[in-house]
C-alpha cells in the first residue's frame, strides 16, 4: 500500500500485547476515535479498552498529543502514530 | 512534635565522640525535612573554604517526617555534603529501609564531621550507637559489606547503607549503596564518607513514629495504596522506568554516542519491553511500596553470566545508547560494577561516553587507555571501562575516575565542549537540544545537571510548548517545578507517586495528618521556595554564578541530525532570555544572586544576598 495511503502504527509496553505495528488504511483524515475504531477491526474489542485508558500516551508525527486535545487531534494519511504508556521521570 | 523524632545524632568521627541533639521545631516547620533539612545544615555548619575531602566537611543524612509513617513510598532518606564532583551542594535520595528503620530507631537523622584515624562504621540500634572498627571491610564491595555486617551483628534486619572501594579511594563520583540496589547516586556522597574513614552506616529500630492523626492518616494512606495501584503507575510496574527507552528514541531526545545524536539505531535491543522479555527475574518493592518498580536482570549466559542487578532507565541509556552499545548482558554487567565497586551510574555512563569520543577523535592514544578499543559500540570496552574507573585502574581509571569534566581538563583540545556536564556534574539521559526546557531545568539545578530537581522535560514531552526552542517564559515551569519537588523531597516520598496525587493540597494534607502543622498547599509551596533557597545559598557561599548555569558547549555549536531531529540547536539568545526569566521568577538578580528583599520574605539569612 503507498505510504500516502495509509497510517503507519507502532506499539510500545502493554500495547505489544497487540503486535509490534500496524498499518490503517486511509486516503483522509481521521480523528482518534476513527483510527481506534479501525485497529479495532484488526486487533479485535480489547484494544479498545487499553486504548482509551487514562495513561494512554499518543505521539504523532514525533510528538505526543495531550490527552486532552486527543479529541481534537487529525491524523493525516502518511502521518506515523505511537501508542504508550504515560511518560515520567527516569 | 509528632511526625518527627525530635533528635538527631552528632557524630565526631575524628575524637569518636556520638551525642544526641535536638531537632527544634522551628527547623522542623520551616524546612520540613530531608531536603530542606540538607540545605539548612550544610549551609549552616560547612564553613566557608572548606575542601569538600577534608575532615571540615559536613556529612548529613536526613529522613522526613513521613519516613515510618503508613504513607506508601515513604521509607526514603536523604544524604547530604559539599559535593567533590560540583564544589556546590551535593545530596542524593535513596529508597530502600534505611530511612523506616532510622526513624524506627529514634532518629531524625544525624550530622557527621571530621575524619576517624582508621576505618570505622556507625551502628545505631534504638539509643544504643557506636562506632566500630570496619577494618576487616577495607576494599569489600557494597554488596559484600552489607552482608558481613549483618553477620557481624547477627541480625539479619539490619539496613546498611555504605560505601564501596571507590568511595573509600574518594572517587568524586563515588555513590552509597543500601538494600542492595539502592544508590545515593548523584554527586559523590561515598566520596565523602571514605573521606571520613566512614565505611557504612547500620541502622537497627524497633520503635514507631508518632503521628498527629492516626485514623485520618491511615484512611488516607488506604486511598494512596489503592491509587498506587492504578494507572499512574503502570508503567513503574510493568517495565520499570526502561519503559522510557523506545518513547524517548521516537520523541528524538534519547541521547547516544555522547549525546551527538537523539535516536539510536538498535533502540529496540535495549528497550524495556526486550529487557523485560530476556532478562528480567524478579521484581522488588521498597518498605511501604506497593508500586515495585524495581526490575532484577539476571544475566544467563554469554561472557557475564551470573550478574545481577536492577538496571533503570538513566543507567540503560547512558551506558548503553548514549555509549552505542546495544548489548543488554554488557549494561547490566556495567551496572553491577558500578553497583558494587561504589560509582553513580549515570556519571559513569556520560564519563566513558565522552572518552569514547575523544578517543574516536584522535584526542586521547591507546596507551591513554590501556589498550582498549574504546570505540562507541564496543560493549566490551565499555563495561571494562567501568571497572577500571571504578577502581581508578591503569591509564584509563586514573583519567577518567573523577568524572568527564575534569579528565577533559586534562585532556584539553577542545574535548571539554562535549563533555557533557553542568558544574562538573554529568547530564541525565535526556537529550539537550530536543527538550530545550529540560535543559534549562536541568542547568539551572543547584546539584548540577540533574533530571530531578524539577521535572522541567515534562512540558517538553507533553506538547505544551515548543521543545525546540526558548523564551522567556520558561523559568516559570522550572520554578513551580522546582519548588513543588523541594517538597516531596523534604518530605521524602517517591517522586513515581507524584502522579497519584490529585493536586498540591493533597499533599499538604499528609503534613497536616503527619505533624498537625497547619499548613494549606500555598504555605507548603512557599515553603518549597525557601527550601530551593537555601539550597542555592549554600553554592553562593562556595562561589556560584551565571556563568555555571549553562548547558555545555555542545547544546550551542553543533547541530543535531538523526532520525527525527533536523539540526536541531540551541540558540544562545534564546538561552540567555530563558535563564533571565528564570531569574526573574525566582527574584535573583541577573547574576543569579538572591536579593535581600527574597531572602527577608523567606525568612533566610540576608547575608548573601544582594
Amino acid at each position: 500500500m503507498p505510504e500516502e495511503q495509509a497510517i503507519k502504527v507502532e506499539f510500545f509496553g502493554p500495547f505489544r500485547d497487540f503486535g509490534k505495528e500496524a498499518v490503517v488504511p486511509a486516503n483522509q483524515p481521521v480523528s482518534f476515535d476513527q483510527l481506534v475504531a479501525a485497529l479495532v477491526g484488526q486487533l479485535g474489542e480489547p484494544f479498545e479498552e487499553r486504548a482509551r485508558k487514562s495513561n494512554t500516551t499518543l505521539i504523532v508525527n514525533n510528538r505526543i498529543i495531550s490527552p486532552r486535545r486527543r479529541d481534537e487531534v487529525e491524523i493525516n494519511p502518511g502521518d506515523k502514530v505511537s501508542f504508550a504508556l504515560l511518560l515520567g521521570g527516569g | 512534635m509528632k511526625g518527627y523524632a525530635g533528635k538527631f545524632l552528632r557524630v565526631d568521627m575524628t575524637t569518636g565522640e556520638v551525642r544526641a541533639d535536638v531537632l527544634s521545631e522551628d527547623v522542623a516547620r520551616r524546612f520540613v525535612g530531608g531536603y530542606g533539612f540538607v540545605g539548612h545544615t550544610l549551609y549552616n555548619e560547612v564553613p566557608e573554604g572548606a575542601d569538600a575531602l577534608s575532615p571540615e566537611n559536613v556529612l548529613c543524612l536526613w529522613t522526613g517526617p513521613v519516613a515510618g509513617t503508613t504513607i506508601p513510598v515513604s521509607s526514603k532518606y536523604i544524604m547530604g555534603a559539599r559535593s567533590p564532583a560540583t564544589g556546590f551542594i551535593g545530596f542524593g535520595i535513596a529508597s530502600g529501609g534505611v530511612g523506616s528503620e532510622l526513624k524506627a530507631a529514634g532518629w531524625d537523622g544525624m550530622v557527621i564531621k571530621g575524619k576517624a584515624p582508621t576505618l570505622k562504621y556507625l551502628y545505631i540500634q534504638n539509643g544504643n550507637v557506636e562506632l566500630r572498627d570496619a577494618i576487616p571491610y577495607a576494599g569489600k564491595t557494597t554488596w559484600e559489606t552489607e552482608e558481613l555486617i549483618r553477620e557481624e551483628l547477627c541480625d539479619d534486619e539490619v539496613r546498611v547503607s555504605s560505601c564501596g572501594p571507590a568511595g573509600e579511594l574518594m572517587t568524586c563520583l563515588a555513590n552509597v549503596t543500601n538494600d542492595r540496589n539502592r544508590q545515593v547516586g548523584r554527586s559523590g556522597m561515598g566520596a565523602v564518607m571514605g573521606s571520613k574513614n566512614l565505611k557504612a552506616i547500620a541502622v537497627r529500630g524497633t520503635g514507631s513514629v508518632e503521628v498527629a492523626n492516626l485514623d485520618e492518616l491511615v484512611e488516607f494512606s488506604r486511598d494512596l495504596y489503592k491509587r498506587c495501584r492504578g494507572p499512574a503507575t503502570e508503567k513503574y510496574r510493568l517495565y520499570g522506568t526502561p519503559a522510557n527507552v523506545l518513547v524517548h528514541n521516537r520523541l528524538g531526545c534519547l541521547p547516544t554516542n555522547n549525546f551527538q545524536k537523539g535516536t539510536f539505531d538498535h533502540a529496540e535491543m535495549v528497550s524495556g519491553e526486550r529487557m523485560l522479555e530476556t532478562l528480567v527475574k524478579k521484581v522488588v518493592a521498597c518498605p511501604s511500596c506497593p508500586i515495585g518498580c524495581d526490575h532484577i536482570n539476571v544475566v544467563k549466559d554469554g561472557p557475564w553470566a551470573g550478574t545481577v542487578s536492577s538496571v533503570d532507565y538513566e543507567s540503560l541509556e547512558l551506558l548503553g545508547p548514549n555509549c552505542g552499545v546495544d548489548d543488554l548482558n554488557a549494561i547490566t554487567k556495567a551496572v553491577e560494577l558500578c553497583d558494587t565497586l561504589g560509582i553513580d551510574t549515570i556519571s559513569a555512563g556520560v564519563t566513558i561516553s565522552w572518552a569514547m569520543e575523544a578517543y574516536e577523535k584522535g584526542l586521547i592514544t591507546s596507551e591513554d587507555v590501556d589498550g582498549l578499543d574504546l570505540r562507541f559500540g564496543n560493549a566490551e570496552a565499555m563495561v571494562e571501562a567501568t571497572r577500571r574507573m571504578c577502581l581508578r585502574e591503569g591509564n584509563l581509571g586514573a583519567l577518567i575516575a573523577d568524572g568527564a569534566a575534569r579528565a577533559a581538563e586534562k585532556v584539553g583540545q577542545g574535548s571539554e565542549k562535549f563533555a557533557m556536564v553542568n558544574k562538573k556534574l554529568e547530564w541525565g539521559a535526556y537529550s539537550l537540544r530536543s527538550l530545550q526546557t529540560a535543559t534549562l531545568g536541568f542547568a539551572t539545578s543547584v546539584r548540577g545537571a540533574c533530571y530531578l530537581r524539577s521535572g522541567s522535560y515534562q512540558p517538553d514531552v507533553k506538547g505544551t510548548v515548543d521543545r525546540y526552542h526558548l523564551d522567556r517564559s520558561r523559568g516559570k515551569y522550572v520554578f513551580d517545578g522546582e519548588n513543588l519537588y523541594a517538597i516531596i523531597d523534604s518530605l521524602i516520598i517517591c517522586k513515581f507517586t507524584r502522579g497519584i496525587y490529585k493536586d498540591n493540597d493533597e499533599i499538604a494534607k499528609i503534613l497536616r495528618l503527619v505533624t498537625g502543622f497547619d499548613i494549606t498547599a500555598e504555605e507548603m509551596i512557599k515553603t518549597g521556595e525557601r527550601i530551593h533557597n537555601q539550597a542555592k545559598l549554600f553554592n553562593v557561599k562556595f562561589g556560584v554564578g551565571r556563568g555555571d548555569d549553562y548547558p555545555p558547549d555542545r547544546a550551542f555549536e553543533e547541530k543535531m541530525y538523526d532520525d527525527v531531529n533536523d539540526g536541531a540547536i540551541i540558540i544562545r539568545d534564546e538561552y540567555d532570555e530563558a535563564l533571565s526569566g528564570y531569574y526573574e521568577e525566582r527574584r535573583w538578580n541577573e547574576e543569579g544572586i538572591p536579593t535581600r528583599e527574597l531572602l527577608e520574605d523567606l525568612g533566610l539569612d540576608t547575608k548573601l544576598g544582594v
